[in-house]
């Protein structure tokens, strides 16, 4: 039985700022070409037959003409891998997109119109597609077709959006029905950066394969690539790590450590712990957590300065609380115990009433009071 | 509570050291260095692992601190008594309170307490904090470490906080100042209201950018559609273009193939006509049909013109011929003009005779002359005319001859067309050739006329029957079929609309350009909505957690002030009132009350006063009294719900004068009679002024404890 061997990517955003990091972040951009780059590698040394990429190749159509025709010249390079794009929300075709110029290699399918398709018959398969001709598309790409009825592998490329029976989105929405009635063998989606586990409907398998580099904190994690193998009604895929850096979140439960550079070093104790030898080169959203004697203070501009000399990029949030034990101080005659007490009544109250909001507001309240008795308690943006 | 029992196997710098303690106030003497704060360190971290204390110096790790420098590890054992339980407490300390090895005997009972490994025998026990077991039990001396504002900060914090360490004010500017910074008191500024400024003005130019990107994709579907219907005109143009070409191609087909048939009827004809010395080789087809025409056609010509020519030659001989035969009819006038002269003769002899006869004789004479000229006239005509005929024979032989000899080659020359001997025949024959040749030339000229008014002057018959081939297949379909033939009729109307079209594509194409000059100034002015929306998302979730964390401000400000009320109207009063009770016994009655206001400020009033002091105007000595009143109150009041619990003085006295440590010493000792009450001191005088005036009180010195004993502990199995 006839199979494909696909690379399913999506989301690269190449050119994208990421001024969330600051002065790392022309380097960030110049990291997810090397992925790109990677990604390209990949197709030659695992001998892919078709690279579908979902969408938002570009971040926007500002982008560099030198990234662009790197691009170019890297599709060029796998002239044995058939290359399918489907134009997404960030890489729209608008007018001066750099998907309309006519110097594409001729391995390179640009979907610029209603979803169609083309025949590759040395693959004894059919690839399907659509591209967003604006920013925004709210009436669904992936409409009632015919598929022909033969033995033909049909595999579709989109960016969308998963949504509801009804629902609605501005970056065409995907609804469960569009998907079962499609006849696709498999459909390779880009929009949602997090990788998806592959699913099925009817017939029809469908994954997204996640942005193949992290973008933010809400991009948390290994990111990569699909390698699928598709056949006639089978599916069998694998997730390919391929990230440069990692943004990951670390939480460090402090104990005894009562001053910056003691909590600088636990922090490295727990980033060689947790990644191994490539710790440094991750950008870490610390978060500690833990008790710590009321009177300690952490310097959270210190803990960043330091840490960051060895490692790519961090920042901290500061969620510990002092090392009090609440019950106990609640029954003190102080200003704490009758705080506590006022609070911890207040939470039993909204507990009753069914208010989680605010219960959960008053809790907040708690910790943020109590730590006022010991440290400043401005509010920090990490 | 009470401490029965101190045993330290390794803290500090003390090593296998044994202390029992009794009930009641003690004094614990030893000289600075002897271990005072050790040991009360030690019962510190013994209760609770996690102890750290705030000196002068900033915060203390007491576990690091007290690590023997040996390495070795740091260990102990406690006996103490709890609610009519005796407990023993061991310990062997780690790294940190979690990994301590710790046990708790009950000896009561003689069984093992079971611990929470996450809870300190401290809470466990007293169920109370660190800080809280902290300030029933340390006291310390306030005068020796701090200024007199220290002290009124630290009696205002004891009083309105209950812990000497914490003040509401502070405590409230740090929520306070968190608040501020987020949304200022004004509520004009700050960090919050600057990000709602710049979410406002974000969603403002996403609004902008979504209407022009929604015109955008207006202006695309006018071009779009503009464009396709451009399309559709230049469709309808080039249809027309077409049909006019097919037209124009199948006329020149039909002129090409009516060329094409004319040129092989004169091939023909000029093939069926007898041309002599004409290479047949030369008509092959590759050779120039004008040339071909040429060639046959000169040939003819120089043979046609040779026969003309040859003709001529034969006419001018039979004209010649004919001349010289008319020489005869010539002379036969001459004859008849001789007999003229004859007759004029006759008549001038008959005058000549009647004049002789009639009027005079000499008429006769001239009838003699005309005689004589007669008899002359006579005998010359007859010599002339055998002369001339002679002459005549041979002439007429000649001319005949020559004649004869013209007509053979005219005759012979016109063989090739037809075989006569009859010149008139051939001269037929000829004008019959020259006829012919001129119908030729003429069906020549005119092919030649229609080769140049066609554009194809000197092209060969091999190029024409290509290019009718060619056109042949242009106006056959793909399926071989000729294609619909238009009526001139039809292209003309078609080519009128074309007219109408060519105007309506120039405007149409003038609109696109308008229409893709707007498009370039939109584009121009487009702003990434994904960015904007992106950005608008990532602000607005900033936003959602700072207004919460606002919100979690506003009601810990409010819980804290609501706390203060109640703690300035509940538990205020109630400290002044029983730190007045201990402060009047503490100086003997020397002063009534105390008591110290929001406003940081300890009042006290003397027993025969009316006008109370303020703690500015008080003495160190007096200040201490305060504090140590205060303190005893507060650890009275924390432990009220408890069985009483040890109280340790590190060294309070230390700034008393003479009299007041007396009234102290008296006061500690009645105060102690109902607790374990211990005195930590240096100071000789103390322990001289107990020995000398108050024997029941038990004083130890640590030293003297610290040699008692060189054996390790052991601890139970």
């Amino acid at each position: 039985m006839k199979k494909i061997k696909i690379l399913h990517c999506s989301d690269f955003h190449l050119g994208a700022e990421l001024s969330s990091i600051g002065i790392k972040s022309r380097k960030r951009k110049i990291e997810n070409l090397l992925t790109f780059d990677n990604i390209i590698s990949t197709c030659r040394n695992e001998q892919v037959e078709l690279l579908l990429i979902a969408g938002d190749l570009f971040d926007n159509f500002k982008v560099k003409e030198d990234d662009i025709l790197h691009v170019k010249k890297s599709f060029a390079s796998i002239a044995d891998t058939i290359v399918a794009i489907a134009p997404g929300n960030h890489d729209a075709l608008l007018k001066g997109s750099s998907y309309l110029d006519e110097d594409w290699s001729e391995n390179v399918i640009i979907f610029k119109n209603k979803l169609e398709y083309r025949e590759l018959p040395a693959l004894h398969t059919r690839v399907w597609g659509a591209g967003f001709l604006g920013i925004h598309v709210s009436e669904p790409l992936l409409g009632p077709i015919n598929v022909p009825e033969d033995d033909f592998i049909n595999i579709c490329v989109l960016h969308g959006e998963l949504v509801g029976p009804s629902g609605k989105s501005d970056y065409n929405p995907i609804s469960k029905e569009l998907i079962q009635n499609s006849q696709m063998d498999y459909i390779a989606l880009g929009h949602i950066h997090q990788r998806s586990p592959i699913q099925k409907l009817a017939k029809v398998s469908f994954a997204y394969s996640g942005n193949p580099e992290g973008g933010g904190f809400d991009e948390l994690g290994e990111k990569g690539v699909l390698l699928v193998d598709v056949w006639k009604g089978r599916t069998e895929i694998e997730f390919r790590p391929l990230a440069y850096r990692m943004y990951l979140e670390l939480f460090v439960e402090l104990e005894e450590e009562s001053n910056t550079m003691e909590v600088i070093n636990r922090i490295q104790e727990e980033m060689k712990k947790k990644y191994g030898k490539d710790f440094s080169k991750h950008l870490y959203k610390v978060i500690l957590r833990g008790r710590l004697p009321a009177q300690t203070r952490i310097d959270l501009d210190e803990i960043k300065i330091r840490l960051e000399r060895e490692v790519f990029f961090v920042k901290v949030k500061d969620e510990t609380m002092p090392e009090i034990s609440v019950e106990d101080l609640a029954k003190e005659l102080s200003l704490k115990g009758i705080f506590l007490r006022k609070v911890q009544d207040k939470i039993m109250e909204y507990e009753k009433a069914g208010k989680q909001e605010e219960k959960e507001k008053y809790e907040k309240a708690m910790k943020i009071g109590l730590k006022a008795f010991y440290n400043e308690v401005v509010y920090h943006e990490d | 509570m009470k401490i029965k029992h101190i045993e330290i196997g390794n803290f500090g710098k003390l090593k296998n050291y044994n202390l029992s303690l009794g009930n009641g106030f003690q004094i614990l003497y030893g000289e600075n260095e002897d271990g005072k704060t050790t040991i009360m360190n030690f019962l510190y971290l013994m209760f609770y692992g996690g102890a750290k204390v705030k000196t002068i110096n900033g915060i203390v790790n007491i576990r690091k601190k007290y690590a023997p420098w040996d390495g070795e590890k740091m260990y102990g054992a406690l006996v103490f008594e709890h609610e009519k339980m005796e407990y023993r407490l061991e310990k062997v300390f780690n790294k940190s309170r979690a990994t301590d090895m710790v046990t708790l005997w009950n000896n009561t009972t003689g069984e093992k307490e079971k611990l929470d490994k996450g809870k300190e025998i401290g809470e466990l026990v007293f169920h109370m904090s660190d800080s809280a077991f902290e300030k029933s039990v340390f006291i310390a001396c306030v005068g020796s470490i701090g200024s007199d504002d220290d002290i009124s900060t630290k009696l205002s914090n004891m009083v309105t906080n209950g812990d000497e360490t914490l003040s509401l004010e502070t405590t409230m500017k740090r929520i306070l100042d968190a608040r501020f910074e987020l949304i200022s008191k004004s509520k004009k500024s700050g960090k919050l209201v600057d990000l709602e400024e710049q979410i406002s003005l974000i969603k403002e130019e996403k609004h902008i950018a979504i209407s022009t990107e929604v015109k955008r994709q207006d202006l695309e579907r006018e071009l779009q559609r503009v464009s396709s219907h451009l399309q559709s005109l230049k469709d309808k143009k080039n249809k027309y273009e077409s049909n006019s070409t097919l037209l124009a191609n199948q006329l020149k087909y039909d002129q090409i193939t009516s060329l094409i048939e004319e040129i092989d009827d004169l091939d023909k004809s000029i093939k069926g006509m007898k041309i002599p010395n004409i290479d047949v080789e030369l008509e092959a087809l590759g050779i120039p049909i004008t040339s071909l025409n040429t060639i046959s056609m000169k040939r003819l010509k120089t043979y046609i013109e040779e026969l003309d020519s040859l003709k001529k030659e034969m006419d001018s001989a039979r004209r010649l011929y004919e001349e010289k035969s008319n020489n005869q009819e010539e002379k036969a006038t001459e004859k008849s003009k001789k007999k003229g002269y004859l007759y004029l003769i006759l008549f001038l002899g008959t005058l000549s005779l009647l004049l002789g006869m009639f009027l005079d004789p000499l008429g006769y004479l001239g009838l003699f002359i005309v005689l004589g000229i007669a008899i002359v006239f006579l005998v010359s005509s007859k010599v002339k005319r055998q002369t001339y005929s002679k002459e005549y024979v041979e002439i007429n032989r000649r001319l005949e001859s020559f004649l004869k000899e013209k007509e053979g080659l005219f005759l012979e020359k016109v063989n090739f067309f037809c075989e006569t001997k009859d010149p008139h025949r051939a001269t037929m024959e000829l004008e019959n050739q020259e006829s012919l040749y001129r119908q030729l030339e003429m069906k020549k000229n005119k092919i030649e006329n229609k080769l140049e008014a066609f554009g194809w002057k000197n092209t060969s018959l091999k190029k024409l029957v290509e290019e009718k081939n060619e056109l042949e297949s242009n106006l056959l379909d793909t399926s071989g079929e000729l294609l619909p033939i238009i009526s001139k009729g039809e292209i003309g109307i078609q080519k009128e609309n074309i007219l109408d079209i060519h105007s309506e594509i120039e405007e149409t194409e003038k609109k696109i350009n308008e229409l893709i000059f707007r498009q370039g100034e939109i584009q121009w002015g487009i702003t990434d909505v994904n960015a904007l929306e992106d950005r608008d998302k990532k602000l607005t979730e900033l936003q959602t957690q700072m207004k919460d964390y606002y919100d979690v401000l506003v009601i810990a400000q409010e819980m804290l002030e609501e706390a203060s009320h109640e703690l300035t109207s509940n538990f205020s009063p109630v400290v002044n009132a029983k730190t007045s009770q201990i402060f009047e016994q503490l100086t003997n009655k020397k002063y009534k009350s105390v008591s110290v206001s929001k406003d940081f400020v300890a009042r006290v009033l003397e027993s025969e006063d009316i006008i109370s002091h303020e703690s500015v105007d008080l003495s160190n000595g007096t200040l201490d009294q305060v504090y140590l009143s205060l303190r005893l109150a507060i650890a009275e009041l924390i432990s009220q719900d408890q069985s009483r619990l040890a109280i340790f003085l590190d060294d309070v006295l230390m700034q008393y004068d003479d009299k007041r440590m007396e009234e102290a010493l008296r006061f500690l000792y009645e105060y102690g009679k109902d607790k374990q009450l211990l005195l930590f001191t240096c100071h000789g005088n103390i322990v001289r002024w107990c020995r000398e005036n108050q024997e029941d009180i038990i004083v130890r010195n640590i030293r003297e404890r610290k040699r008692c004993t060189n054996q390790p502990i052991e601890f139970r199995d």
